[in-house]
């Protein structure tokens, strides 16, 4: 995988979308075209089980993982399922792709490596609990939080372990890696950096509540929310605070970044936009449902799910339209050239175009 | 128990209840609402009778504690409610030591349910601080973290309050259905019978870690108003977030609630593990309730009220919604006017006038009657203890 100063996977077409956010710089997903407003959907399929997860897509197969305990194979061009794949316990790890393998947390305590076109198992690495977020790969190593705690980095090629660090409450942020290190946010209210080579903590800053918000590294920042409702930009050497912004409420929302906008929702319904060096806020916009899901940027549109889908000017933060795609949906879209891809709480999955 | 007993009973319907009640509000009018059917309930037979069932130890005793520094910007002080659950805790039970007072309710080995009501999370849902202190309170009697589990029926309003992140490591988090229609979760064997309105399916099933996954529950219900049953307090968390398939018990503009959310705290074995109630009152929904996410109707009020009788803490959160209620120009959540109804949710949600149903308060008088507790204020041992504010 070829990536660039950014973290961004320069080789990825606009076609594929192999992570929470696109691909690991986790800068909000962004394809350089605004998609316009679809005209309706191309098809709907059904999943077994309800979705809190972000699909992700690459090579025309989508996939989906389900409460159910079933990692889906969607085909793109029909809607169809090309296989599922069974596992202990209900997923609430959005996959990530790395090579052919599909990766993502369990319920049952396990990290699953799954062949992608296959859909067979290669690997799976059992943690002490629950792993609700998701794998993220960098170099050879997979990182990913658990409930119980601990942060872990196995082998991408076998899922054997390479480290573990205890931190201090439940980990259900997803991790960000860098050459040098992985930051989180724990329940425990703090914000780690720890050395990706060992798991030795370089820093940790505290916020007043615990975190489920995973972080965003651009340029020298961290950014990330806290349940304690502020929004943090940390330095990303020694974690002292850049500057915060409050929120009416708690923020689970991961933040997307554009330009020198970094967009998040916040509980209390609100989608904000600040200026990335100074945290002053640009704009905010009520779209009348708590937001817990990371906006996604293409172009000059941002997308939204809470309670239904929308879309806004990343300029200004104006409606652009709405869409009532089920009730509850907590997920984040795939936007590509061709399309939308979006999962509904109830297992609905729309093709937009 | 003995799990492969199990007995039938029926309770009447809401009028042959609760005739003697009648005239007690002047505005209620019991025409304009139909009489509730039967209620069936199939329970495990009981083979003794726990001292710590419903109402518990402490009948007709309501603790209500009350600090202005619990509550600051909608954010909750942890440090105060430690304050003020181990002041309430002593008070209620008249020990000198905080372990002492909840090693009345549990003991090393039981499995501790905590029963929070996460509807209407974020804006008002069961304190995650508050749920932290029992966690400790719980763990200091001796129970391992292990068997601790906070829960509630519906996992995805629990994931929009961050229950998960925001309890300790070690404490099992559990949303017992994931969506409307799951009832892996409930327990075949016990369940409450009836048909309101005609609907298909005319059982409720208790949820499974209710029946047989813990041994005490705590129950930590929030104070709101309720569109559908008046208030929503000790009761209606702990019979509605047990038994599924209870929405059918409404149909606009009218309510069931009464007496089903009473028969259904009566049921076996949920009356006997519930064992302790404290409400958290740092935030007082006095109308959209249980759902709105309107600031507008949200009193940090800054409280909280302890005790082991659900219908006497109930009573008490009734009459103090009301109170507010009235101070803030809104009719009685005892009115009976067509006018104040409507059908448009979004109306209801922004004016206090309007309501979705003609609500039923009755309800906690209704759970009096079948012996949950004291509904009768002057009966009423309520102790208001005011750190600040």
């Amino acid at each position: 995988m070829v990536k660039d100063s950014s973290n961004r996977d320069s080789t990825l077409s606009e076609k594929d979308w192999p992570a929470l956010l696109r691909d690991s710089s986790r800068t909000g997903g962004q394809n350089s075209q605004a998609f316009k407003k679809p005209a309706g959907a191309r098809w709907q399929a059904k999943v077994d089980g309800n979705v809190r997860t972000a699909p992700i897509l690459r090579d025309r197969l989508l996939y989906v993982t389900s409460l159910s305990g079933y990692l889906h194979a969607i085909d793109v061009a029909t809607g169809r399922l090309r296989w599922k794949y069974k596992v202990g316990a209900a997923i609430y790890s959005t996959p990530s792709l790395s090579g052919r393998r599909v990766l993502f947390g369990c319920g049952d305590g396990n990290v699953y490596a799954v062949d992608g076109e296959a859909g067979t198992k290669l690997w799976n690495f059992t943690a002490a609990d629950e792993v609700w977020a998701s794998p993220v790969v960098r170099n050879d190593a997979v990182y990913f939080g658990s409930a119980d705690g601990m942060m872990h980095a196995v082998e991408i090629e076998t899922g054997a372990l390479k480290w573990k660090q205890s931190l201090g409450g439940r980990i259900y942020s997803t991790a960000y890696a860098t050459e040098q290190h992985v930051f989180t946010g724990c329940g425990d209210g703090y914000v780690y950096s720890l050395d990706a080579k060992t798991g030795k903590t370089a820093w940790k800053t505290g916020t007043g509540n615990g975190i489920d918000s995973s972080p965003a590294v651009v340029g020298k920042a961290v950014l990330i929310g806290s349940n304690d409702f502020f929004f943090y930009a940390l330095n990303v050497g020694d974690g002292s605070i850049q500057w915060k912004y409050e929120a009416g409420l708690g923020i689970s929302s991961a933040p997307a970044v554009s330009g020198n906008l970094v967009f998040f929702g916040s509980k209390d319904g609100i989608l904000q936009a600040l200026d990335l060096q100074t945290g002053k806020l640009v704009w905010k916009t009520a779209v009348g449902q708590p937001i817990t899901a990371p906006p996604v940027v293409s172009g000059s549109t941002i997308w939204i799910q809470a309670g239904i889908v929308h879309a806004l000017t990343t300029t200004d933060g104006k409606i652009l339209w709405r869409a009532g795609l089920g009730d509850g949906v907590q997920s984040a879209p795939v936007v590509t050239e061709d399309g939308v891809y979006l999962a509904s709480m109830q297992g609905d999955i729309y093709a937009l175009a | 128990m003995d799990r492969r007993s199990f007995v039938k009973r029926s309770c009447l319907g809401s009028v042959a209840l609760f005739l003697d009640h009648f005239g007690t509000s002047p505005s209620y009018s019991e025409d304009l609402i139909p009489q509730a059917p039967p209620i069936h309930v199939n329970e495990p037979q009981s083979t003794s009778v726990s001292p710590l069932r419903m109402p518990g130890l402490y009948p007709g005793r309501v603790i209500e504690i009350a600090d202005e520094r619990s509550i600051v910007g909608n954010r909750v002080s942890q440090p105060t409610i430690r304050q003020m659950l181990d002041q309430a805790m002593r008070e209620l039970t008249g020990e000198k030591s905080v372990p002492e007072s909840w090693a009345k309710f549990v003991s090393p080995q039981d499995v501790v349910g905590i029963k929070i009501n996460p509807s209407g999370a974020p804006a008002c849902c069961s304190s995650p601080e508050i749920v932290r202190e029992i966690v400790r309170a719980v763990q200091s009697v001796g129970v391992p973290l292990r068997n601790i589990v906070v829960y509630d029926r519906y996992a995805n309003e629990m994931d929009i309050g961050s229950y998960q992140v925001l309890v300790p490591a070690g404490v099992r988090v559990v949303g017992v259905q994931q969506d409307k229609l799951d009832a892996s979760g409930y327990d075949p064997d016990i369940y409450c019978e009836a048909n309101f309105f005609g609907e298909w399916e005319t059982r409720s099933y208790m949820a499974s870690i209710v029946a047989t996954g813990v041994t005490k529950i705590i129950n930590v219900p929030t104070m709101k108003d309720h569109s559908a049953s008046g208030v929503t307090g000790c009761l209606k968390n702990l019979g509605y977030g047990t038994f599924n398939n209870v929405h059918r018990s409404h149909r606009t503009p009218f309510s069931f609630t009464d007496p089903l959310i009473g028969v259904m705290c009566s049921v076996e074995p949920l009356r006997s593990k519930a064992v302790l109630h404290i409400m958290d009152g740092t935030r007082m929904v006095w109308h959209g309730g249980p759902l709105t996410q309107n600031q507008d109707f949200i009193h940090q009020a800054g409280a909280m009220l302890v005790g082991t009788d659900p219908v006497a803490m109930d009573t008490i959160e009734l009459e103090k919604i009301e109170a507010k209620r009235s101070a803030e120009g809104a009719p009685s959540v005892w009115s009976r006017d067509p006018n104040s109804l409507t059908q448009n949710g979004m109306e209801f949600y922004q004016d206090a006038t309007k309501n979705l149903f003609y609500r039923q308060p009755h309800h906690i008088a209704a759970a009096g009657k079948l012996g949950l507790g004291i509904a009768d204020l002057k009966q009423i041992d309520h102790r208001l203890l005011r750190i600040r504010g």
